[in-house]
């Protein structure tokens, strides 16, 4: 559980976080979206203690940050992959944090197969590529086998079997129950994993919602349809009010109807279905509609 | 179920020395300041030896072994410095920092934790070099007829020449955690070590006389190494220590302000 009141934070004349209150419950991946520069890192540092807020609190598991007594047991965290040490190797650098953290250094080895760097854990991280260092991030961040886990674009630079296999981990972590803040800049990204969205612009957190809740709201309601009877198809649901773009290869694109609404249909007109997706542009729609176009000044 | 118990300062300490010893740089620097120190001994007995015949009587009989044997620490000194400074500033220029009080958000442990594991590797690796630059320079010197060091003194020199370089790397390792560069942190210290000399001569006298034994690095010469080399008369062990205490507690102090107020 993170709580988080009233928090601000401004770097000279920049409001990096303005204000912002929410709380990351335990058991659901949560969401955290917004553009660059929206306030997100600046947002978790502020619950990590590192930075100093100019106002409001956050806490985790009902205390700040500096005060928990096993931090790394605790929280897990991953901020910049980057930033470790470029001569130590993974093994050595993760062995140090287990050490700072009471943790017993054979969780190293666990953590390493878990994001399969074992084959790379000797070798200096300064020849690491992005998505090695995000696998050490991730193991950093798993080595406390914490209840709470704060990782900031964690897909970031991983290749699609990388992000395929952070998807399943972060699913996995909140089925068992623990606290799961992930941010993204990708709306998409966040599609099949967060339950819960917290979308922030321009410092403000401008939704605070289920992700079908986002999309049945803000989004365009678009949803793509493939079937063996495209005209016949076309003509049913533009009778039942919706609005269809002929698209190629037997799709059409529908605007007005719900997802539920089209299968419906296709059902009482005996029309078989191929696919019937609510179309990934639509969560870019209603993230874009919430947050503006562009990165604040 | 999350095991909810402080893993204590010592976690820390463990921590701070795995990073250190991780590091091949500075098993090379504390390699090479042992080898560099003691080679800076012998170029200078070697440049003794060569010349003896040609030096005057008094200036032989001034001729002391020990005083010349530790010439070395000058190299052994600045080389230590450097490393007291890079092991707090590269966790800034890596942003490891952000990592490091995440593991460890009580900023005290992080500081105690690398004052100390700085200091007794430097305070080691010190005593080793300083006893190898004496015992060259015994060695070196065995044919001159100069009367050789008694024991007692030696002891007092290597230990005290320890001292002064360990109290000076807990300076260095406070000092980076205000400043967060290794440039920046370098040039004031050494602007603290050669500062006062370089500026005494153009001070009034009675600065000499009484304010300057008052500077830390005289101070801790009066400490750690009580009448060694022939120094202006210095503050007793008693008052050299509550001096040497009230300044690293100064620059300790500040290192903890900042690094309870300032953003990681
Ligand atoms: N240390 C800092 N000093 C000055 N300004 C900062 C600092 N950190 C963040 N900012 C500013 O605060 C704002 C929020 O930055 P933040 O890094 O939190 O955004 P973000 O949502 O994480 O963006 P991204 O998706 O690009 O990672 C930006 O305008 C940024 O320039
Ligand atoms: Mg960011």
């Amino acid at each position: 559980m993170i709580t988080v009141r009233g928090l601000t934070k401004r770097y000279g004349g920049t409001v990096a976080v303005d204000g912002v209150s929410f709380d990351v419950r335990p058991g659901v991946v949560t969401g955290f979206l917004g553009p660059n520069g929206s306030g997100k890192s600046t947002t978790m540092r502020l619950i990590l203690g590192l930075d100093r807020p100019g106002a409001g609190t956050a806490t985790v598991h009902g205390v700040p940050y500096r005060e928990l007594t096993a931090p790394l047991r605790q929280v897990g965290a991953l901020l910049d992959a980057k930033a470790v040490h470029g001569n130590r190797s993974a093994r050595r650098h993760l062995t140090w944090l287990a050490r700072a953290g009471g943790i017993p250094v054979r969780r190293v080895e666990e953590v390493l197969d878990q994001v399969g760097l074992t084959a790379a854990a000797d070798r200096k991280v300064r020849g690491y590529s992005l998505g090695m260092f995000q696998r050490l991030g991730l193991a950093a961040a798993l080595l406390g086998d914490p209840p709470t886990l704060l990782l900031d674009e964690p897909v970031n630079g991983l290749d699609p079997d990388g992000v395929r296999q952070v998807r399943r981990l972060l699913l996995r972590l909140a089925a068992e129950g623990r606290t799961v803040l992930v941010s993204s800049h990708q709306m998409a990204e966040m599609q099949e994993t967060a339950e819960h969205v917290l979308v922030i612009g321009r410092g403000r957190i401008v939704a605070d919602t289920t992700l079908a809740e986002l999309t049945r709201e803000h989004g365009g309601g678009r949803v793509l349809v493939r079937t063996p009877e495209p005209e016949r198809l076309a003509a049913v649901l533009a009778g039942a009010g919706g609005e269809v773009l002929p698209g190629t290869d037997c799709r059409l694109d529908v605007g007005g109807l719900p997802a539920a609404a089209i299968g419906d249909a296709a059902a009482a007109a005996g029309i078989t279905l191929h696919e019937l997706t609510p179309s990934r542009g639509s969560l870019e729609d209603a993230f874009l509609d919430l947050v503006g176009v562009g990165v604040a000044a | 179920m999350t095991d909810l118990r402080d893993p204590g300062f010592a976690a820390t300490l463990r921590s701070e020395w795995t990073k250190f010893a991780s590091l091949r740089s500075v098993r090379v620097t504390l390699g090479l300041g042992i080898v560099l120190g003691i080679a800076a001994t012998g170029l200078l007995g070697w440049a003794v030896l060569a010349t003896w015949d040609e030096w005057p009587a008094e200036e032989r009989a001034a001729f002391a072994v020990l005083d010349t044997a530790v010439v070395g620490t000058l190299v052994t000194g600045v080389l230590f410095l450097v490393l007291g400074v890079t092991t707090v500033s590269s966790e800034y220029s890596s942003r490891m920092a952000g990592l490091t009080f995440t593991a460890t958000p009580r900023r005290e442990r992080v500081l105690a934790a690398k004052v100390l594991v700085v200091a007794a590797a430097t305070l080691v690796a010190t005593v080793v070099a300083v006893a190898g630059m004496i015992a060259l320079a015994l060695l070196v010197f065995s044919g001159l007829d100069r009367p050789g060091p008694e024991a007692g003194r030696v002891v007092r020199v290597v230990l005290g020449i320890g001292v002064n370089a360990a109290l000076s790397s807990v300076l260095a390792v406070s000092l980076t955690f205000v400043l967060r560069s290794a440039a920046g942190s370098v040039a004031a210290l050494l602007g603290l070590s050669f500062g006062p000399a370089v500026a005494g001569p153009f001070l009034p006298g009675w600065w000499a006389e009484h304010g300057q034994r008052y500077l830390l690095g005289p101070a801790m010469d009066s400490l750690t190494l009580p009448s060694f080399p022939d120094s202006p008369p210095g503050l007793g062990t008693g008052a050299a220590a509550l001096v040497v205490a009230a300044w690293l507690a100064v620059f300790l102090a500040a290192a903890l302000a900042t690094l309870r107020r300032r953003d990681v």
